[in-house]
């Protein structure tokens, strides 16, 4: 059974994003919080991207790759992707319903 | 912004400090990433788990190792409530200042619940950081201990004994030991703890020697066990303050003498409002001062031994008697 990543606490919405990050490939700490700001719009502190990075390492959703300089990047794992598109999908029928809804409501 | 790295456990800097160092570097530092970063570190000592099942090898790749509590990560508890116990110490000394017009007595007795809290704190963060250490662990039930009886005792000097007895066999098992750095911040807490008790009564320069005596006992206690050979001048100058100290602190305690100016300083009990000063008894003029204690009478024996009787000002019927305050130096002194 896949980790729930909603038991991350105040760390759910960064890992989100730190997922869809890595869904691209593999990414090294400052690149990921670059991106996750401009998927965001909303900055990522440090303390809360190795919070997060930590977490979905500790739950085998990413992996760490050999560090290269003082950079260390880091890849989703086959578990971490099935998560991904597992939120992904279950944002997906939020986003129609609620439009369903807004619609009728109109 | 690098040195709040610091603040993460050990096992956390060994995995990610150098990224997160880099990263730092790459971005401008600002207030809300130094919140941040505080608000991460809290979080990593609250979840040592995060990091306990990867570490870095020394090819730079990260390596799986067995799951295991470090005794930093042990002592995170332990802080935790010492870090309670000092706000609790600071909002009952608060108290106790406002409540002390309006109810003497029972601010009275906050110092003594003060003192038996602390003592009580002491013995968990003791049992809790000298594990497997049992000559440390026995050092540290005897200073609770004397700590403990301080305010119950008929007499001041069995606490006493039993007090720095321990603080000395504490130090001793502390030598060369891991934990022993927080034994010492245990250590410190006596201090603070029984200088509150015994500022309590209203002596505040007796409790700050007994504070000095046992915050150089927690100095020697981390200046030996972080010395190891590499420090020992700090190592010699720590164990020697504290000896002298806590040699200073019993011959104080456990006689009556001239302190300085004349005054003369006798304690019956620590922490049972019975610390009397008798002023230049030279002058034949005898006056205790004292802010909870009416003084009705004195008189002096032919052996020179000086009585007094007095009570508390907001009891007068609970506790009238006569206490001894031991023989002062110069000839008949009445008040």
């Amino acid at each position: 059974m896949d980790p729930d990543p909603q038991d991350l606490g105040r760390f759910a919405d960064p890992a989100l994003f730190i997922l869809v990050s890595l869904g691209a490939g593999p990414q090294h700490g400052y690149a990921i919080m670059t991106d996750v700001e401009s998927l965001s719009g909303r900055p990522l502190g440090p303390g809360t991207l190795y919070g997060a990075l930590a977490r979905l390492e500790s739950r085998g959703l990413i992996e760490a790759l050999p560090s290269t300089d003082r950079r260390r990047p880091y890849r989703l794992t086959a578990v971490g992707e099935r998560s991904l598109r597992a939120q992904i999908e279950g944002l997906e029928r939020i986003v129609q319903i609620g439009q369903a809804r807004l619609e009728t409501g109109a | 912004m690098n040195r709040l790295l610091r603040l993460y456990p050990a096992r956390w800097r060994t995995r990610y400090a150098q990224e997160m160092s880099e990263l730092l570097e790459e971005r401008p530092m600002t207030v809300t990433a130094g919140v941040d970063l505080i608000r991460g570190a809290i979080d990593a000592h609250r979840h040592p788990e995060l990091t306990l099942a990867a570490a870095v090898g020394t090819d730079g790749s990260i390596q799986a190792v067995e799951p295991r509590s470090s005794a930093r990560d042990r002592g995170v508890p332990g802080a935790s409530f010492l870090g309670t116990l000092a706000v609790s110490l600071f909002l009952t000394a608060a108290a106790s200042i406002v409540l002390q017009d309006r109810f003497p007595h029972v601010a009275w007795q906050v110092p003594n619940a003060l003192a038996a809290l602390g003592a009580a704190a002491l013995g968990m963060a003791i049992l809790a950081r000298s594990r497997g250490h049992w000559v440390a662990f026995l050092g540290g039930a005897l200073l609770v201990s004397g700590v403990l009886t301080l305010p119950f005792g008929e007499t001041v000097m069995p606490s006493v004994v039993t007090t720095v007895t321990g603080s000395v066999v504490l130090v001793i098992g502390s030598v060369g030991r891991r934990p022993p750095r927080t034994v010492g911040l245990s250590c410190a807490l006596a201090a603070s703890t029984f200088a509150w008790a015994y500022w309590g009564d209203g002596d505040l320069r007796a409790g700050l020697i007994v504070s000095l005596a046992f915050s150089a006992a927690a100095g020697a206690c981390i200046a030996l066990s972080g010395s190891r050979g590499r420090r020992p001048v700090i190592a010699g100058i720590g164990f020697t303050v504290a000896v002298v100290a806590l040699v200073w602190t019993t011959a104080v305690l456990t006689s009556p003498r001239i302190l300085h100016d004349g005054y003369a300083l006798w304690c019956g009990t620590v922490a049972r409002a019975t610390c009397i000063e008798a002023v230049d008894p030279v002058a034949a003029e005898l006056r205790v001062e004292h802010p909870g204690i009416s003084f009705t009478d004195a008189s002096v024996e032919p052996s020179g031994s000086v009585w007094i009787c007095a009570h508390p000002v907001d009891d007068s019927a609970l506790w009238p008697c006569w206490n001894e305050m031991g023989e002062l130096a110069g000839g008949t002194t009445r008040g």
